[in-house]
């Protein structure tokens, strides 16, 4: 059942522990396990005599620490002694190192615990907690400890590390103790196979479910959800984080815009893709793991999503930060020791005593102790109506009862296994010959490209062809999918051959495509063939082509390109070449001299371009700006960004305004005759009601420009208030920007002006104080005193005092306390 | 490095607003020196037919992103405009068939 499922993920789920084979079922080893011996140096000499005791017994002549190795280093390897301590096993030591054995020699200690209690196996006796194993005390914080703590005492089982979740207490600095254990490779070849035991199901009062309808949710829908989800990402070609390592919520809005279908379970599905491997170290898919992982069965596909989610679950951080990370392991595997559909909470209580609560981490319950209270069980109700429900692992019914006011009320949550479940189970008896099901091709290839699919039939290779489709409408019984060039392009470019394509439509559709159909298909897939776009080549340019054909003759691993040209798979560059990178950060070859670029070097072919496009060549390593072609939009976006890289020292910023303004990205500067009205207090006259009407445009805090035709008005007005206005206008250096400032503004006033700053674009010439903290907790101050101009973009609170956000014109973020400002212009 | 890159060659479309003026051609010797010059990290645009180079050429959508024509069938990519150009095929209609190296 493993076939074709990447060994990583065989790994993962091994080690995550989910394993929904028969507890007797075949595995084949694929790891290898570790000696006892190299474990026995890191143990102290008590530890080395419980294992002793377990490996040679009745060897009381080693009293030494060496000795004791010795003689248990001789044990382990004579085939003799090996069958001794096989027969001392208990039968659940028996049936738990079988299972190690089955699983390859490593195993997530989790997962043992889980087969003791799914096979009812009490645990062995509880060892006094002052034990110590690998120097550490035992502590009674894991309930399920019990069950694997004499096994790692006496060498049985090995842990992954010393920083084990079995052994003993946890220490602050065990960062992330493993839960992984292993077994002596040469113990596991000598174990025999244990007896055979069933699953000992918990007995409940199962109730009868005939009348409620089928479950809408199935395997296949987590199937078909998570492959869509899978091909928006290939459409986009990456995923985006923030910085914190969290999914873009923009970027998954985007993708549910996409798939409607999808929206609310598309983090979910996104988590599952990143935990199945599905995306490379830079955020990109990874065509080869997808590639085989659909080269796998639906069960190993199912159980490969089932157990990414249990990893995805684990890492969530803050989001489950209040579950427990074993919730989902244990509850699934609880799960099929449900009898049958039974009410919720009485299930729920019934797991929870004979299984969950061995699974706590956070709980101080003793694996042998009577729990004073179980664990909460509104974890696993969530989970259960949440992410089990999503991924078809368990299905939550709510019965209702009419009552008199017509009203439908909630008498009753059954759990039942959801349809998941069931069919692992199935097509784990179906592929022991036990179970044979009718193979039908589950698509119809429909004339006008509509593809119906029957959910049920669905097999790996349908599954392979709906990735060349895409999802039109997906219900409980069938689906509807669509044949567009889009889709069959992304299939086509993310692996998947026309052939191949061609003949999954033939085999796994009821009804064969048309010819139009396929002579379609080959029409687009023939498309893809006509351009081909190769990045990261290397490219080889010669002064002749006799040159160029003088080196082909001597290298073959060049192809000649047009003249002069020749492409290399090589890297290594002779020293004496000329050598331009182009994917690495550019030589900054460039810089501005007044309207002239100085070019250092011959330039990159980029910079070539960028200068062919734009300007003049006027003397060795000189080019004087073509205003007319930067005018005509030759400096797009594109190539301006890639000018800026190449650039010493920044970008004209009067240049940088032109060529916006040309482009249409600013409106053009506005020339109007106009008056001016000008007093160091003009903002406070600006509020006196006669003059307010006329003084609506401030160019700063001194002045103001006057509307042409109402010049006359406010000359009236100014004499009515008996003021003579001069004619001498205060400009340029003159006027001190000390005397631009208005002081002694109250913190109300400052606010509306940057409020109305920030609305009308405007920059503002500030004298301030820096806010000063005084330790982490401590109380603000004033700090030192700065004078700069802002460019504000909001006012914030911090409790109930304003600052405002703004960036200094050199793009320096500021965040300036209101309060602590001292002198305010708006410019 | 003494002169300009080539202007295209005749019967190609004028170049349009909001673009390179001129690609150069198969075979320009532009500013070069003599020993020859390795460019890493390129992106080429190959096509099976001459005749869609020359209408990606005319097409003002993806004429911006062509550096330079490199043969009849041959073009190399505006570096750091892989991404773009992929984007702009896509809007223009076309399905290029994406490798990551040769």
């Amino acid at each position: 059942m493993n076939e074709g499922i990447p060994s990583e993920l065989l790994e993962a789920l091994r080690s995550m522990g989910v394993d929904y084979g028969a507890p007797d079922g075949p595995r084949a080893p694929t790891a290898l396990p570790p000696k006892l011996d190299s474990w026995l140096e890191r143990m102290d000499a008590t530890h080395v005599g419980y294992v002793l005791k377990r490996f040679v017994s009745g060897d009381k002549a080693a009293t030494s620490k060496a000795a004791r190795i010795g003689a248990i280093t001789r044990a382990i390897s004579s085939k003799a002694q090996l069958d001794k301590v096989i027969a001392g096993l208990s039968p659940l030591e028996h049936r738990l190192l079988w299972q190690v054995k089955q699983a390859g020699g490593m195993l997530d200690g989790w997962q043992l615990v889980a087969v003791a209690l799914m096979l009812n196996m009490d645990p062995p006796e509880r060892l006094s907690t002052s034990t110590q194993i690998y120097g550490r005390p035992l502590s009674d914080e894991l309930p399920g400890r019990g069950y694997l703590v004499g096994m790692l005492r006496d060498g049985l089982l090995l842990p992954a590390s010393t920083s084990t979740l079995w052994s003993g207490r946890s220490y602050y600095y065990d960062s992330d103790p493993t839960s992984v254990v292993w077994a002596d490779k040469r113990l596991l070849e000598a174990l025999p196979d244990p007896p055979k035991r069933e699953w000992v199901k918990v007995q409940l009062n199962t109730v009868d479910v005939q009348h409620i309808p089928a479950s809408t949710r199935t395997q296949f829908h987590v199937l078909l959800e998570l492959t869509e989800t899978f091909k928006l990402v290939l459409e986009e070609g990456q995923m985006i984080f923030n910085k914190d390592g969290s999914l873009n919520k923009a970027y998954i809005k985007r993708l549910a815009k996409k798939r409607p279908a999808l929206e609310g379970t598309l983090t979910l599905y996104l988590g599952l893709t990143l935990y199945l491997g599905l995306m490379n170290d830079a955020d990109r898919p990874d065509l080869n793991v997808w590639s085989s992982f659909r080269a796998s069965a639906l069960t190993d596909r199912y159980e490969a999503v089932l157990a990414a989610y249990i990893g995805f679950y684990g890492q969530s951080g803050h989001t489950y930060a209040t579950r427990d990370p074993q919730a989902p392991l244990a509850l699934t595997q609880a799960l099929r020791l449900l009898s049958g559909p039974a009410s919720l909470d009485a299930a729920l209580d019934a797991l929870n005593r004979r299984f969950l609560r061995y699974f706590s981490t956070s709980t101080s319950h003793g694996w042998n102790q009577k729990p004073s209270s179980l664990p909460s069980t509104d974890a696993y109700k969530a989970l259960l109506e949440g992410d089990f429900a999503l991924l078809a692992l368990a299905d939550v019914v709510t019965l209702g009862a009419k009552t008199g006011a017509g009203k439908t009320e909630v008498s009753q949550k059954i759990l039942r296994l959801g349809a998941g479940m069931q069919w692992l189970e199935r097509e784990t008896r179906r592929d022991a010959g036990v179970v044979k099901t009718l193979v039908k091709p589950p698509l119809v290839v429909q004339p006008n490209f509509e593809v119906m699919v029957f959910l049920e039939l669905l097999n790996a290779e349908a599954l392979t062809a709906l990735e060349a489709m895409d999802l039109v409408r997906l219900d409980a019984q069938t689906a509807t999918y669509s044949l567009t060039r889009g889709s069959v392009y992304r299939a086509l470019e993310s692996g998947l051959t026309l052939e191949n394509l061609l003949a999954l439509l033939q085999t796994q559709s009821s009804l064969p495509p048309s010819g139009a159909i396929v002579s379609t298909l080959k029409d687009w897939g023939g498309r893809r063939d006509r351009i081909t776009v190769t990045g990261g080549v290397t490219l080889l340019e010669f002064s002749s082509r006799a040159d160029r054909d003088a080196r082909l003759e001597t290298h073959r691993v060049l192809t000649a390109v047009g003249e002069t040209y020749a492409l290399t798979g090589g890297k290594t560059i002779p020293k004496d070449w000329v050598s331009y990178r182009y994917d690495a950060a550019p030589e900054r070859s460039l810089r501005f001299s007044g309207n002239d670029l100085l070019l250092e070097g011959p330039g990159d072919w980029l910079v070539q371009d960028l200068l062919s496009s734009f300007a003049t060549k006027t003397a060795l390593g000189r080019y004087t700006l073509e205003m007319d072609a930067l005018r005509a939009g030759k400096l797009t976006p594109e190539r301006k960004v890639a000018l800026e890289g190449r650039l010493k020292g920044p970008f004209p910023r009067a240049l940088n305004t032109l060529i916006d303004v040309w482009n249409g990205k600013q409106k053009p500067p506005a020339l109007v005759p106009t008056t001016l009205f000008q007093h160091p207090q003009a903002m406070f006259l600006a509020e006196h009601p006669r003059l307010k009407p006329f003084l609506s445009q401030p160019l700063n805090a001194t002045t103001y420009a006057l509307d042409t035709a109402k010049v006359k008005d406010f000359q009236k007005v100014l004499a009515e208030l008996h003021i003579s206005p001069g004619t001498a206008l205060e400009t340029g250096p003159a006027q001190s920007v000390q005397s631009t400032l208005l002081e002694n503004i109250p913190t109300r006033k400052l606010r509306e002006l940057i409020e109305d700053a920030i609305g009308a674009g405007r920059t503002l010439e500030l004298k301030y104080h820096e806010e000063k903290y005084a330790g982490g907790w401590g109380p603000k101050t004033q700090g030192k005193l700065r004078r700069e101009k802002i460019i504000p973009s909001s006012v914030v609170y911090e409790a109930s005092t304003p600052y405002f956000v703004g960036k200094t014109e050199d793009g320096d973020s500021r965040r300036v306390r209101i309060g602590y400002i001292q002198g305010i212009a708006v410019i | 490095m003494s002169s300009k890159p080539s202007k295209a060659k005749a019967g190609a479309a004028p170049a349009p607003q909001g673009t390179p003026k001129a690609t150069p051609q198969a075979g320009a010797t532009p500013e070069r020196t003599s020993p020859p010059s390795a460019h890493v990290g390129l992106t080429l645009l190959e096509v099976a037919d001459p005749a869609d180079l020359r209408a990606l050429e005319a097409d003002p959508r993806i004429r911006p992103f062509l550096v330079r024509i490199l043969s009849e069938r041959h073009a190399a990519v505006l570096p750091g405009s892989h991404t773009a150009l992929l984007e702009a095929l896509k809007k223009a209609g076309h399905t290029p068939k994406v490798q990551a190296k040769v």
